[in-house]
């Protein structure tokens, strides 16, 4: 018994001096969460998520409207602008969830707005299969990422099912959109590879900003 | 002089015992200093004025509390004794609101100062030294408790379905909707405004900023939330930072209004509100022109 409160006794000294340590120095001691501090993390990842996907989506609309603006009236005119509609229905879901849970759009959207259409213009300048290679870059990187921050989502046991279903939705449909690329001959573009490789870091970038910035 | 170092001492010296020992808990407090707690107001007062500064916290990325620190630190190694501890952050949460609370009465006479807080202490039975609770700058902790006490009633009062003013605000335009909002939470400073400027000064400090500046934020983000303002590219930053500055410029108006019932505010808020619109709409049509005209452009160049 005595040794028992003996060792609680010391356990609750080295605590006392832990924590102080803790505050004068070194702060690598893993935190202990509380329910405040458990729900702001669980809403940054909500925002996060809601921020990058909002702007992400946006791009994607203005990249579809910049090939547009070469493309509409050739043969592939008609389906550029059927994805280009589907992105605007994503877009104008996350305005929606953008305003319903409060969150703060990126403040990058106007370079979005520029960086987008001249993407999708000057690839589509460069032939339809550069069009189509850069849909299907974009495309492969989002849905990724979709899956990605399903996982996060789980893994932070966040209940909001109107969001996974969004994004489940979406990440169906951004796949669709690769699969039509492939289709039509994005493989066949000029320096495929390399080009496409270049649009998936451009991509991933900007998503990495927008979900922060 | 004498008096001031004597309460910094005073609080000094409850910081030190606080967060030396466990003794977070006011009950204990009580208790040990043998007095009685002689305040009946029901909690459920204090409740929605105790999430709402849980809030700030909340919104805050600053730990509002040393003490808090320690506490939810030593929670990790003695995970049996944790229900027992949050309860005690809520007490202590709860005591603060309810010396702020307190001390809003005080405010005329005393100013946005240490004297109204332990008039307050005083007035609820505890020593004046309680209000080192509130850490080292109550006044500070006292003028932004009734900036974010405002800004909820604010929310309450006009996202409640049941409301009168949320009927009112149904038939509103948008600007209507705004012009509104700005008058309901001016009128809220009324009460204070002989003392109001010592407390802007206590908020705008550049060393108070950084914490005051959310409070801010959510006010303008309420009122366009309210008026149900779906903009989700930079204008959503256009109307914010506008609205800020708007409505800073009507407080200091305010300040120096001797009309009957600050009718040159209204007026001066109405005007605003007028030119805040129109400067969007005019933003937005240049916008849509420059579009227009690229496009064209473009189609050109291809031809």
């Amino acid at each position: 018994m005595n040794s028992l409160i003996k060792s609680t006794k010391l356990i609750k000294k080295t605590n006392i001096i832990r924590t102080y340590c803790s505050i004068s120095g070194s702060s690598n001691i893993k935190k202990p969460l509380n329910d405040i501090e458990k729900e702001k993390i669980k809403r940054e990842i909500i925002e996060r998520i809601i921020r990058v996907d909002h702007a992400g989506e946006f791009g994607a609309a203005r990249i579809y409207e910049g090939q547009l603006a070469v493309l509409s009236n050739t043969k592939e005119g008609p389906l550029i602008r059927e994805m280009a509609d589907q992105e605007k229905e994503h877009q104008a879901k996350f305005n929606q969830l953008i305003y319903e849970k409060r969150v703060r759009p990126t403040v990058l959207s106007p370079i979005w707005n520029v960086a987008g259409f001249g993407l999708g213009y000057v690839s589509a300048l460069m032939g339809k299969e550069a069009a189509m290679a850069v849909t299907v870059a974009v495309e492969t990187v989002i849905s990724d990422h979709y899956n990605d921050q399903l996982r996060q989502l789980n893994d932070a046991g966040i209940d909001d099912k109107e969001l996974k279903e969004t994004i489940k939705k979406f990440r169906d449909d951004e796949l669709e959109h690769m699969h039509i690329g492939i289709e039509h001959d994005a493989e066949l573009a000029p320096l495929y590879k390399p080009f496409s490789e270049l649009v998936k870091i451009g991509t991933k970038t900007a998503i990495w900003l927008s979900t922060r910035v | 002089m004498i008096s001031n170092i004597l309460k910094k001492s005073n609080s000094l010296f409850l910081r030190s015992t606080l967060s030396s020992n466990k003794i977070i808990n006011p009950s204990f407090l009580k208790n040990s200093l043998f007095l009685k707690n002689n305040n009946s107001n029901n909690n459920n007062n204090y409740l929605n004025i105790k999430q709402s500064y849980n809030k700030i916290n909340f919104y805050t990325t600053t730990v509002p509390n040393q003490n808090e620190k320690i506490e939810s630190k030593q929670e990790q190694q003695q995970e049996e004794q944790k229900p027992e501890k949050t309860n005690r952050i809520n007490d202590e949460i709860e005591l603060k609101t309810k010396i702020l609370e307190n001390s809003l009465k005080y405010v005329n006479s005393y100013g946005w100062t240490s004297e109204a807080v332990s008039k307050a202490c005083i007035d609820m039975g505890y020593p004046p030294i309680t209000q080192g609770i509130l850490g080292e700058d109550s006044p500070y902790q006292l003028a932004l408790y009734f900036v974010t006490k405002c800004n909820t009633d604010l929310m309450n009062k006009l996202n409640d379905a049941e409301n009168s003013e949320q009927q009112l605000l149904s038939g509103l335009s948008k600007k209507e909707k705004v012009k509104l909002a700005l008058k309901l939470r001016l009128s809220m400073i009324k009460p204070f405004i002989g003392r109001w400027s010592e407390a802007m000064q206590l908020l705008a400090n550049p060393k108070n900023i950084v914490n005051s500046s959310p409070s801010m934020l959510t006010l303008v983000d309420n009122i366009w939330y309210l008026v149900g303002d779906k903009s989700s590219d930079f204008d959503w930053y256009a109307k914010r930072g506008l609205l800020v500055a708007l409505y800073t410029s009507a407080e200091l108006f305010m300040l120096s209004d001797t009309s009957v019932d600050h009718s040159n505010t209204w007026r001066f808020v109405d005007d605003r509100v007028d030119d805040l619109i129109k400067a969007i709409k005019f933003k937005n049509d240049i916008e849509e022109t420059v579009g227009i005209t690229l496009s064209t452009l473009l189609k050109k160049i291809q031809k």
